[in-house]
């Protein structure tokens, strides 16, 4: 299967990888104009239907509080619940999670040490 | 008892001299001792295919143990394994390469032999062989996934083209490694980190190396979080992985509905070679986004994945048969994938640099490792990381834009591949 080098016709192999890389590239960028457009074109519907609000009902107000919140989907409830998780992570300090105890033989609160405690026996 | 145990043996010297004529013993007992397994072990080149089973055995640890993308590995580890059996004969190579692929042998494409005389790991292939596999996982991909921030931001659709170098320069180094450019394009789309893409493109153009082109690929995908943090170090400042980014806008439903309509139709005016992928992944995003069909939502991203992922996985680990896997060409495959993955990563971050040149508003280089597709885990990989430089970071999102770009991305690579190499 592994051929010699010598046998590579190297101006075919680069042509192609420059026309592969190349057509990529355009189609992808192709995509991004149509998005943007897409976008533009969106935000200037959703401006003309914000123009004209229809008269709010007493009890549409709650609803529409609450209709972003609703209409979040997975992704972003997800996405919601890892930032809050990796913010409250971030609030304490990291602890070694290591209890220990040092026994300081001359400490003052020594027990054995402490002449008054040591009179009363 | 004692009577009895008489009678039974006396029945059967009886029968065996009835039918003595007939049936002689010592043949078939050797016969049978040819048919074992260990026998055949042990003659010939029947110890390749105890390689092939330690190797087998040796992926469902990685899979099992260490959890390297399990859902896939664990099948194709397994079907390493069957068809390494020696004697069970559950998948011929040979009726795949020599005599479907031959056009002068009688059963040349013909899918009516693979029914009657193949094993069941052959049957099962042909929704490999087809490319039908491939595309089916596609409309559970395209149902599993979000498109909200590419929508959002559509500039992460050219760190998604970027993050193909990968498998350009692979493609090259491939042709300098002396594989033919067939091969050197199916072993350059392991860069694009899509197993399904990279399974569907070499079923078209290098059948024979789709085990270890396969296997290279998903284990890669699985270790996307070791290979890429060092890239990302090496190619960005402290300062840049701490650029903060602006929150992504909110997307509509109906550009989301629409998105993968527009999509479809623009990619396949272009690179109708690229439809079948593209039109699938759109297909089950429209399912999602349209949710006037959450039952079949549900059932491509649950039953239908589930099953074709098994059948999948099985019968592409059954084409790493000892005979086409010890091969010099299989290291030499495997270690262009560890590079196809690196380029592409470098690929991304490096264009995202030059991005940040021209753009007001910088966009933080980490995002464009996730280029390469590799969903979700490039993505988390970009979080973690500007995690690491600034707590405050939230990467995620702005990730997975890249992310889904690089999908998109790694399909139209594949179609053009295709378009320029296949028959």
């Amino acid at each position: 299967m592994i051929n010699i080098l010598a046998d590579v016709v190297w101006a075919d192999a680069w042509a192609r990888t420059g026309m592969g890389f190349g057509v990529v590239f355009a189609v992808l960028l192709i995509l991004v104009f149509v998005l943007v457009a897409f976008g533009l074109f969106s935000r200037m519907s959703g401006k003309k239907q914000t123009q004209a609000p229809k008269p709010a009902s007493l009890q549409s107000a709650p609803q529409a509080a609450v209709a972003p919140a609703a209409s979040a989907s997975d992704a972003d409830k997800a996405a919601i619940a890892t930032a809050l998780y990796l913010y409250f992570q971030n609030v304490h300090d990291e602890e070694s999670n290591v209890i220990t105890i040092q026994h300081k033989a001359n400490s003052a609160w020594h027990h054995e040490l402490n002449p008054r405690y040591n009179s009363v026996k | 008892m004692k009577r009895i145990f008489c009678f039974i043996v006396m029945l059967l010297l009886v029968s065996v001299g009835c039918f003595a004529d007939s049936f002689d013993f010592g043949e078939a007992t050797s016969k049978f001792v040819d048919s074992m397994g260990l026998v055949q072990v042990f003659s010939g080149d029947g110890w390749k295919s105890l390689v092939m089973i330690a190797l087998a055995c040796f992926l469902l640890f990685l899979a099992i143990k260490k959890q390297y993308e399990p859902l896939l590995l664990l099948p194709i580890a397994f079907g390493m394994l069957l068809t390494n059996l020696p004697g069970a004969n559950m998948f011929h190579t040979e009726m795949w390469n020599d005599e479907f692929l031959n056009p002068e042998s009688p059963f040349y494409h013909s899918y009516r032999h693979v029914l009657a005389e193949g094993g069941l790991l052959d049957v099962l292939y042909i929704g490999v062989k087809t490319g039908v596999y491939p595309c089916l996982i596609f409309i559970g991909v395209g149902a599993m996934t979000d498109f909200g921030p590419l929508i959002a931001n559509p500039k992460s659709f050219l760190l998604g083209a970027a993050a193909q170098l990968g498998i350009f320069i692979t493609f090259i180094t491939a042709h300098a490694l002396g594989f033919n450019s067939m091969e050197a394009a199916s072993i350059g789309i392991i860069g694009g980190a899509d197993g399904p893409t990279s399974i569907f493109l070499t079923t078209k153009l290098a059948p024979h190396l789709l085990g270890p082109i396969a296997i290279a690929a998903y284990s890669y995908m699985a270790l996307v979080p070791v290979i890429q943090p060092p890239i990302m170090r090496l190619l960005t400042t402290k300062k840049e992985r701490m650029i903060e980014m602006k929150q992504l806008r909110t997307v509509s439903k109906t550009e989301k509905i629409i998105f993968p309509i527009a999509i479809t139709i623009v990619v396949a005016f272009i690179l109708p070679d690229a439809a079948p992928l593209i039109g699938c992944l759109m297909l089950g995003n429209l399912m999602k986004e349209s949710g006037v069909v959450d039952r079949l939502a549900k059932t491509v991203q649950n039953e239908l994945m589930n099953i074709v992922v098994i059948f999948l996985g099985t019968t592409v680990g059954a084409t790493a048969t000892a005979s086409t896997f010890l091969d010099i060409s299989t290291i030499s495959i495997l270690c262009m994938g560890i590079v196809a993955f690196g380029v592409a990563s470098a690929g991304g971050i490096i264009f995202a640099k030059i991005m940040n040149l021209f753009l007001k508003e910088k966009i933080n280089p980490l995002i464009g490792s996730a280029g390469v597709s590799a969903v979700p885990m490039a993505a988390r990989v970009s979080q973690t990381e500007g995690q690491k430089a600034n707590p405050h970071n939230f990467l995620l999102m702005h990730a997975m834009g890249p992310n889904v770009a690089g999908v998109i991305g790694s399909a139209v690579a594949a179609g053009i591949l295709l378009s320029m190499l296949g028959k």
